[in-house]
């Protein structure tokens, strides 16, 4: 009873938090959207969106902040989200912020904003690219379909551009598929999209108020492969001087969020389906799982709670596995793969003394994942003193401990955690940067405190043997 | 050459139980004949070794220390069981057998001592074989301290 | 092939060691003399670690070929309760209770475990730790067995030093090291409670012999300690509580009772009674049960025989034999009658089923279906004691029959212990076990004897004693017997490989290009069932497979291979023996939501549920007569066939319909060849499956995982449901085109 109280207080109290944090934000209005472009990409197993914009400083100071408005369903899904200056390299400063409006109706947006190096003057344009990657993908449709059927998937999105500012043109389109069908169609026929070879395309509209919403757009798009979301991964990198190497271990939690089997699975039906098609030809399961490793990695393994798996290989920087069954929609897996890497090609030594930098990379790989929560750990040598660290996406939290390992006598490893979370392979090259202290002192301490202990224990072993000796003697 | 003389020693023994089965024989024709004599003999066996002991015991103080802790010993074994008996239920009866077996092992134990201290094993001195038995006896009362609980 | 090598060096050494212990009575220098312990004692060293060596590199064949992987079925549930106690308190295991195995009855695992083998290696877990050695705790569990075979190996020496010398010490290890009897229950992945018995069975019998030999307090303190230490690991501890009575009691009807022998049993009796005790799976049976009451028995007659002996060396020899003769038949009348007694009254429990099996080798196949069932307790085929133990078989009863010669104390152990093992072995090839360590102990006695005489060439140097024939015949002899020892090496190596190291989870086959692949069907099931169903599913299938479900996917089983509940068993037996509709009730009723079903067909794997049938049927028709009768899954004929001439019975029950549902239709005309059984089965033979759905199948087929449908929306029975169904599809069945027959992915 008392703990359902304190749930409800604490329900309300959050609301209440909420609803005060909400009415305090609304943009000013101090931008208009002279073009919203906007492209979603549904080509791998998370939405890619761009949004093309010419914006126009309406207000009467110069301002360098633009508040890019991202819907609801989208909140707490933003793998990344950046802007650059289209036609050169200049990728500008932009993060999300905590700041939320609440409609009516119940319905509410949340903002990124995208700093603009110089303010822009009052009446002046600007243009920029924004790019977001959600940890969203289309819901299977029909969401049971047999073995040999295709997988079609279904999307239900905004129809208007959807933006704090007002927007006086605004293009949608959707591609990344060799077939759309756009269903429950709205009435007014002019709303409806059309296909244009590749894509699904939806406006022009001219002038459209800031939030103003139509009939959402629901498309069934063809994606005849699996929707691999990993749910969570652990990925270990430990850091050796001695051996010169570093070692990567990764635990993989997968789930297929494709469309589920329609009678229950059959191994009869499966055999069919595989003798059928040609193996290039892509499949809702996933039979092969592909990763990406780092050039000249060595000493790969494949293994799951019960034991190593025998089914892989590696091709080059490619290590493919056979997981132990197909993965159909709905199923689960979970696996550790490890390999080596020789350490010269990812430290570099600093000018300083005694001083490293790591540069080891984010992710490494299926080429066409989602990834909910990682939880990424470098563990540096037994002794070295950490000085910076650097990630190229935001975090959710980092730790910094230690951690015993093989010969650890001491304080055991270095451990630095990052966790983050709805990560996608897009960033998988991000790279992760540590710069520590690992001093020669510190790299001879191990060798000589494994041998000091060897040697007490032999002693001790020899000094227990002559006294048991005198006892019996007696 | 020490398991040749030790089957020397025995060779009486020996000889006794290669007679037995003629023995038996014997003593189940003429039982009732030899009822009264047989009673002599144990009598008279019983007087010699009751005789002998008094002079062992009387011989070396260390083993009347552990004969009367012996007794004691077989005093307080045999109180527990006729205490069980009595009250016709054995409900804790861990902890019965673990008083028990303690009187009946710490009894087999001492009479282990005695006779080591009265012919002293080969490679096995007194005071050694005295100290096995203080070993022994800390295991065994370690284990049984944790049957009683 | 490190093990050969290892190996050959060791016997070659070996020699050189016999020879200086020989030319030793010759007289020389003191300064030598040194030199030569020195030389004795670092060749002793080197041969100690090649043994160890060999011993563990021999066993680790499995993970060479396979992977660091727990073999078999016991040992997944030793795995399973490792990981229990690592991860709960030591009280937390003693008081264990599974909720996850015998659904829904439980089963108190913490008192119904041996709970040795997973202590100690909870033990070597948390000391490796300590020492910075952070290992996975699989691994130590893989590698215990090898591990403690190398313990085993040192054990034996010692004890067959105090049999003969050091020699024959020596040889005995080196035997036991890679004699196949001993690795086939002990190769990485064996985890099973016998790889650490027979370690602690030798250091026991060890510390005997030392004990019964010195009369010291000490050692038999401490072979009762090992004792202890045995009870807590496995249950065959009653062939010690057994043999050493023996043992005694065969002493002293040879007239051999000296103090040493009163000290040593009585010493090792009392503690090694009360501390088994302190197992809660043994509890009160060391005074309850038929089993220990040998043991009770010679304890109580050792005091009388030493009483005896004290009045003896008081009294004359001639009255004396009067007064013991009496006494003894009193006593043993009253011991006899008591025995019976108290059994009768049920405070002693008669001997157990298993026990009667090993007197009566026809009792269990009459009484207890269950324990006849498990192959572990067939009787031995006589090849297997060649195959096991090789050339060792023959020099046995030659190193018995050295012991008769010269019968001292510890040589009646040894002739005890192999009359008994030999008769054990012949019964119950499980027992092979406890022969081969004795085996090993006879035949390096016989061997040592063998050396001690023939490579004595001492006086091949001396040129006036110097014979030549003599010098030849020993050439031949102990050459042949080099060469039997290379055999011997050659056999092990080979039968460890081929034999033993498989871990019959995974199953060596042959790639279409002719390499090495795995046949991985068991675990790619488990782990679907694992990964993709309810955590608290509850999964039906046959025992054997009980602990694996339990250890690889996790999820409740009905049965396993505790086989404590027979009536449980038989459930899970007659819902496979019932037509769908009573098995579908039966499932129901036990809350089932999986079914799964071993099937060889495809691959001809002989070890499938088909096979195992009989036994499904035999102890559920103990329980329900009425209904499952053997008799109805015959053809009139006689014969056990799954074919279209398969009895109706067959046919409808729940484990043909489950093995063989789409089989036949693998092949384009739904008639396709059953490799165990060598029989067609055609696609009309096998009915539809109506209550049940398929859920996995894994890729060979071995493993088949069937869903227990839930209820009928709209509250028909799920048949009628399937024969609308059917009716409906027969209609459009002229639109089906001919599928094209499939190649097998093997």
């Amino acid at each position: 009873m008392n703990t359902h109280i304190f749930y409800w207080l604490f329900a309300t109290m959050a609301l209440c938090f909420r609803t005060v944090l909400c009415e305090s934000f609304t943009p000013t209005a101090s931008w208009e959207n002279l073009e919203y472009k906007r492209v979603l990409d549904v080509t791998k197993g998370y939405f890619a969106e761009k949004i093309a914009l010419r914006v126009k400083n309406v207000d009467s100071i110069p301002i360098s902040e633009y508040y890019l408005a991202l819907p609801a369903h989208s909140a707490g899904k933003v793998s990344i989200f950046t802007a650059a200056i289209p036609g050169t390299d200049t990728y500008l400063n932009c993060q999300l912020v905590p700041n939320i409006t609440v409609f009516n109706d119940g319905d509410f947006a949340s903002y990124g904003v995208v700093h603009i190096p110089t303010p822009i003057e009052p009446n002046q344009e600007f243009s920029f690219v924004a790019a977001i990657y959600y940890n969203v993908v289309g819901i299977p449709y029909p969401e049971h379909i047999a073995i040999t059927d295709d997988q079609y998937l279904l999307t239900e999105t905004d129809r208007l551009p959807f933006s704090a500012y007002r927007t006086y043109e605004g293009t949608f389109s959707i591609t990344g598929s060799d077939s759309f069908e756009e269903i429950n169609l709205p009435e007014n026929e002019n709303l409806r999209g059309s296909i244009e070879g590749k894509s699904i395309v939806f406006g022009p509209w001219n002038d459209i108020q800031p939030f103003e919403k139509e009939e959402p757009v629901n498309v069934v798009y063809l994606h005849n492969a699996p929707l691999s979301d990993v749910t969570f991964l652990k990925r270990d990198v430990w850091v050796s001087h001695w051996a010169s190497t570093l070692e990567f271990e990764e635990y993989y939690e997968l789930t297929n969020r494709g469309a589920k089997l329609e009678k229950g699975f059959s191994r009869l039906e499966l055999m069919k389906d595989q003798q059928q098609k040609l193996s290039i030809q892509r499949t809702h399961y996933m039979a092969l799982i592909e990763m990406i490793l780092p050039k000249g990695s060595f000493g790969h393994y494949y293994t799951d709670l019960v034991g190593m798996v025998s089914t892989s290989h590696v091709q080059e920087d490619h290590f493919v596995l056979k997981p132990r069954y197909p993965i159909f929609g709905g199923w689960n897996y979970n696996f550790t793969i490890g390999w080596t890497n020789q350490l010269s090609d990812f430290l570099r030594v600093s000018d300083e003394e005694d001083m490293y930098i790591l540069s080891v990379p984010l992710l490494d790989g299926q080429q066409d994942s989602s990834y909910d929560n990682t939880q990424l750990s470098i563990y540096l040598p037994e002794g070295a003193k950490i000085a910076n660290v650097d990630a190229p996406v935001p975090f959710v939290n980092l730790s910094l401990n230690t951690e015993k390992s093989y010969f650890d006598l001491n304080k055991g490893h270095v451990k630095v955690t990052f966790n983050f979370k709805n990560l996608a392979n897009e960033i998988a090259d991000g790279r992760i940067l540590i710069k520590y202290q690992y001093t020669q002192a510190a790299f001879y301490k191990k060798p000589v405190s494994i041998a000091i202990y060897i040697f007490v224990a032999l002693m001790s072993f020899f000094l227990l043997k002559n006294i048991n000796l005198t006892v019996t003697d007696k | 050459m020490v398991y040749l003389e030790h089957q020397f020693s025995n060779r009486d023994t020996e000889s006794i139980m290669a007679a037995t089965a003629k023995v038996t024989k014997e003593t189940k024709q003429t039982k009732p004949a030899q009822q009264a004599g047989m009673i002599k003999d144990f009598q008279e066996a019983y007087h010699l070794s009751m005789k002998s002991y008094w002079e062992q015991v009387n011989k070396d103080s260390r083993l009347k220390l552990i004969d009367i802790f012996c007794a004691f010993l077989v005093i307080l074994g045999v109180i527990q069981f006729s205490f069980i008996c009595l009250i016709r239920d054995n409900y804790p009866f861990n902890a019965f057998l673990a008083g028990f077996i303690i009187c009946v092992g710490q009894f087999v134990l001492l009479i282990s001592l005695r006779l080591q201290l009265l012919n002293p094993f080969q490679n096995i001195s007194r005071n050694r074989a005295f100290g096995e038995f203080v070993i022994a006896s800390l295991v065994l009362h370690f284990i049984c301290l944790h049957f009683i609980n | 092939m490190s093990t050969t090598s290892e190996k050959k060096v060791s016997s070659k050494v070996k020699q050189d060691v016999d020879t200086p212990l020989e030319s030793e009575s010759a007289t020389v220098d003191a300064a030598f003399k040194t030199t030569i312990v020195w030389v004795q004692a670092i060749l002793k060293a080197v041969i100690f670690i090649s043994i160890f060596g060999a011993a563990i590199s021999a066993r680790l064949f499995s993970i060479i070929r396979f992977e660091s992987i727990i073999h078999e079925f016991d040992p997944w549930f030793n795995f399973r309760a490792t990981k229990y106690l690592i991860n709960n308190s030591f009280y937390d295991f003693l008081n264990w209770f599974d909720d996850r195995t015998w659904y829904p009855l439980g089963r108190v695992t913490g008192g119904t475990l041996y709970p040795g083998l997973m202590t100690t290696s909870a033990l070597v877990w948390h000391t490796l730790r300590k020492i910075g050695l952070p290992v996975d705790i699989r691994n130590v569990c893989v590698l215990f067995a090898p591990a403690f075979s190398g313990i085993t190996a040192i054990a034996t020496y010692y004890l067959t030093k105090e049999i003969k010398d050091s020699s024959a010490g020596l040889l005995a290890a080196a035997f036991i090291a890679i004699v196949p009897g001993y690795i086939s229950r002990s190769v990485a992945g064996a985890y099973d409670n016998e790889a650490i018995a027979i370690t602690l069975l030798m250091v026991t019998f060890m510390f005997w012999i030392k004990g019964q030999k010195t009369g010291s307090i000490l050692y038999s303190s401490l072979a009762a300690i090992f004792y202890f230490y045995m009870v807590s690991a496995w249950g065959g501890y009653v062939f010690i509580t057994n043999l050493i009575p023996f043992h005694i009691f065969l002493l002293i009807l040879m007239g051999r009772y000296t103090s040493k022998l009163y000290v040593a049993y009585n010493t090792w009796f009392i503690i090694g009674t009360v501390a088994s005790m302190q197992i809660p799976f043994v509890g009160f049976l060391p005074i309850r049960s038929n089993d220990h009451m040998a043991a009770l028995g010679v304890f109580g007659l050792l005091q009388i025989v030493a009483l005896g002996d004290y009045v003896k060396s008081k009294t004359p020899t001639k009255k004396f034999r009067i007064v013991m003769i009496v006494s003894l038949l009193v006593i043993l009348a009253i011991g006899v009658a008591g025995l019976f007694f108290l059994t009768y009254m049920g405070l002693i429990a008669p001997w157990t089923g298993r026990f009667y099996s090993l007197w009566d080798t026809s009792y269990a196949k009459i009484h207890i279906p269950i324990i006849a069932s498990v192959s572990e307790h067939q009787p031995v085929a006589w090849p297997a004691f060649f195959f096991d133990t090789q050339f060792l078989i023959w020099l046995f009863p030659a190193g018995v029959f050295l012991l008769f010669l010269e019968l001292k104390d510890e040589h009646v152990f040894i002739i005890a212990y192999s009359v008994l093992c030999s008769y054990f072995a012949g019964v119950m090839i499980r027992l092979m076990l406890t022969l081969t360590p004795v085996i090993c102990i006879s035949a390096a006695v016989a061997l040592s004897k063998l050396f001690d005489i023939y490579l004595d060439f001492s006086k091949a140097f001396d040129k006036k004693e110097r014979n030549w024939t003599s010098l030849v015949a020993r050439f031949a002899v102990s050459g042949s017997f080099i060469f039997y020892l290379y055999l011997f090496v050659l056999h092990s190596t080979w039968v460890t490989q081929t034999a033993y190291s498989s871990p019959s989870v995974v199953l060596p086959s042959t790639g279409p290009n002719g390499q090495m692949a795995l046949i991985d069907d068991f675990r790619e099931a488990y782990y679907w069932l694992r990964m993709n169903t309810d955590e608290d599913a509850k999964v039906a299938a046959w025992w054997d497979y009980g602990y694996q479900i339990g250890g690889m996917a996790d999820r409740t089983t009905l049965v396993d291979n505790n086989t404590w509940n027979n009536t449980h068993i038989a459930i899970v037996g007659k819902a496979m023996a019932s037509p769908e509709e009573k098995s579908y009730e039966i499932l129901k009723e036990h809350d089932v939501d999986y079914v799964l079903v071993i099937f060889g067909g495809l691959l001809g794997f002989g070890g499938d549920d088909i096979n195992k049938f009989l036994w499904m049927i035999r102890i559920s028709e103990g329980i329900w007569p009425e209904e499952i009768k053997e008799r109805d899954f015959f053809t009139p004929q006689g014969e056990y066939k799954v074919d279209s001439s398969a009895t109706q019975t067959m046919k409808n029950s729940l484990l043909y319909k489950m093995s063989y549902k789409d089989f036949p239709a693998l092949s384009g005309d739904g008639k396709l060849m059953d490799k165990v059984r060598q029989q067609v089965i055609s696609s009309k033979d096998v009915g539809p499956l109506d209550y049940f759905d398929e859920a996995f199948t894994s890729e060979n087929w071995l493993v088949r995982i069937y869903k227990v449908k839930g209820d009928e929306p709209e509250g028909r029975t799920w048949r009628e449901v399937g024969d609308f169904e059917r009716k409906h599809a027969n209609n459009n069945k002229r639109r089906q085109i001919a599928k094209p027959e499939l190649d097998l992915r093997v």
